[in-house]
């Protein structure tokens, strides 16, 4: 337990270390809120269902912008680069065992994503009054299985693509699309139909959806629970297939 | 006789790759306290022994047995006794030096202080530095250091001096005899010959997967029976074929502007002194003699630095 907790300790300061990772998990999510909260502001609309824009934005950026950029942007470059250099195989070359080497990632990562939220919680409330969740375990259960679904994801991404150039691309090519249309950042009723559904292909589109609901207590959307669950099982699956230490 | 006890026995190991054979049929024993060579060019499968010797790799045939254990199912313990330095291994860019000591320290159950590391390895100024910041020669410092911070009695070094200065070599060198001298057994990987001469105790010659050779260096150069040169520039000396007539030697030849006498015995001593005696003393009079270099050239009829 302890070489677990000295290499989180060590991996969480090299994560705050990266400024452009921690800028995107930690700052740029804030930015967004309040760039688009000054020019929309938060009073309560029909489109919405009587809430603001700014209420219906914080569980929206928390699935796409903090949950998105750990699971697809930090956690599979941080794989693959450390596995590239040759970090993860000298890590193997002691008593840590595969299973810490990875936990700790994980843990790292769920630890950052929990202080982005944070933060865009806490700036949600100071700058725009919004809305808060009223069944706050149901929220927090939500949002583990959000995080644990998008990050096996990730791990199946730094499984697949075998070099950090080649994780930097897809993880790309995978995030952004998902960030515009999953309706995390630009919410799903001012999206075509069409793009709707293509975004219910789409592993975030779930995400948003089931924090949307519990956020705003319309209870546990099955629909997302299921399809959170089965990416959960591929990505875990593609990643115990795939993944190497070097 | 002392027979001193074994540490590393390998027998028959064979390791392949797809349909590459890196390591074919490879036997032999390592003792405890001596530095062992494994020397050969690139994709000799030097590497691949090493790794599977630590629990890195899966041998596909042979057994082996390390400090008592199977690597392949004792990885857990042996690596508490093992110390390891791989080839291409790496930290994070950003972490520092005092944090690299302070966790893999934390991962051992008996480690040493790491401070006490910090300060013999000559990293005690570059304490807060990041890894990224560090000359080669202090990250391999560095990697050194983390090798040794459980104390273990075998240690691996895989090419620990590639990319270093002279300088930077001599020192390296001087601190792995240390560890010989506090009891240790130095399992040593390199394609550097001069490094292999100045260390190993015994040397085990590598090629395509197999044990071409293993003895010590000086038997195993001494086997060759290869010749001496002796060399001197010769200036203006336009006459020189009377050295041939000197006892032992066998050839006199001129080549880049030097008189290169080769033959055997005690040439060199003979040819100064037949020099002498004619009033010649060049000032760079010097011999050289086979190295490991030959003995792998002369076995496989290839240069290392292929």
């Amino acid at each position: 337990m302890k070489s677990l907790f000295k290499l989180t300790v060590i991996d969480l300061k090299l994560y705050l270390r990266n400024y452009i990772a921690s800028f995107f998990t930690l700052v740029f999510p804030v930015l967004m809120l309040l760039l688009f909260g000054v020019i929309y502001g938060n009073k309560p609309v029909a489109v919405f269902g009587g809430y603001g824009s700014m209420d219906f934005s914080v569980p929206g950026y928390i699935a796409a912008l903090v949950i998105g950029t750990t699971a697809f942007m930090s956690l599979p470059m941080d794989l693959s680069v450390q596995r590239q250099l040759g970090v993860l195989r000298r890590l193997r070359a002691t008593p840590l065992g595969s299973g810490r080497i990875l936990a700790s990632k994980l843990i790292t990562n769920l630890v950052v994503a929990a202080a982005g939220m944070g933060l865009l919680v806490l700036t949600g409330v100071l700058a725009f009054q919004i809305v808060l969740p009223v069944n706050w375990p149901a929220l927090l259960l939500g949002i583990l299985l959000c995080s644990l679904s998008m990050y096996s994801l990730g791990f199946a991404l730094a499984s697949l693509v075998r070099t950090a150039n080649g994780v930097r691309a897809v993880s790309f090519i995978v995030f952004y699309p998902m960030m515009f249309l999953s309706g995390g950042t630009f919410p799903s009723q001012f999206l075509p139909e069409a793009v709707n559904q293509v975004a219910k292909a789409l592993p975030m589109t779930y995400s948003v959806n089931l924090l949307h609901s519990l956020w705003f207590g319309q209870g546990w959307d099955a629909t997302a629970i299921l399809a959170l669950l089965g990416f959960m099982a591929l990505g875990v699956l593609l990643s115990v297939r795939f993944f190497k230490w070097d | 006789m002392n027979e001193r006890e074994t540490v590393i026995r390998i027998e028959h190991l064979r390791k392949t790759y797809g349909a590459a054979t890196a390591v074919n049929d490879l036997s032999f024993d390592v003792k405890a306290g001596e530095i062992f060579g494994i020397v050969g060019p690139n994709g000799a499968g030097k590497t691949t022994t090493v790794e599977c010797l630590a629990g890195l790799r899966r041998p596909d045939g042979g057994s082996l047995s390390v400090s008592g254990l199977d690597p392949a199912r004792q990885e857990g313990q042996l690596r508490q006794r093992i110390g390891v330095q791989l080839q291409q291994a790496a930290l994070p860019e950003d972490i520092k030096v005092w944090e690299a000591l302070d966790l893999f320290a934390a991962l051992y159950t008996h480690p040493v202080d790491w401070e006490d590391l910090l300060v013999a390895w000559g990293l005690a100024e570059k304490r807060n530095a990041r890894f990224g910041s560090l000359s080669s020669g202090q990250k391999q410092r560095l990697f050194i250091a983390l090798a040794l911070v459980n104390d273990p009695e075998l240690v691996f070094l895989d090419e620990i001096t590639t990319g270093l200065d002279p300088q930077a070599r001599r020192n390296t060198w001087e601190l792995v005899e240390k560890l010989r001298q506090h009891g240790k057994t130095v399992v040593l990987v390199t394609h550097f010959m001069e490094e292999a001469e100045r260390l190993c105790d015994r040397v085990a010659i590598i090629d395509h997967g197999d044990l071409i050779a293993l003895d010590t260096p000086r038997r195993l150069i001494e086997g060759l029976q290869a010749e001496t040169r002796v060399i001197f520039d010769a200036g203006g000396l336009a006459d020189y074929q009377w050295l041939k007539d000197v006892p032992g030697v066998a050839q006199v030849e001129r080549q880049n502007g030097s008189v290169v006498v080769s033959g055997r015995g005690p040439v060199l001593a003979r040819v100064a002194s037949a020099l002498a005696d004619r009033g010649l003393v060049p000032s760079d009079l010097r011999s050289e003699q086979a190295s490991l270099e030959d003995v792998f050239l002369a076995l496989t009829g290839k240069h290392l630095r292929d």
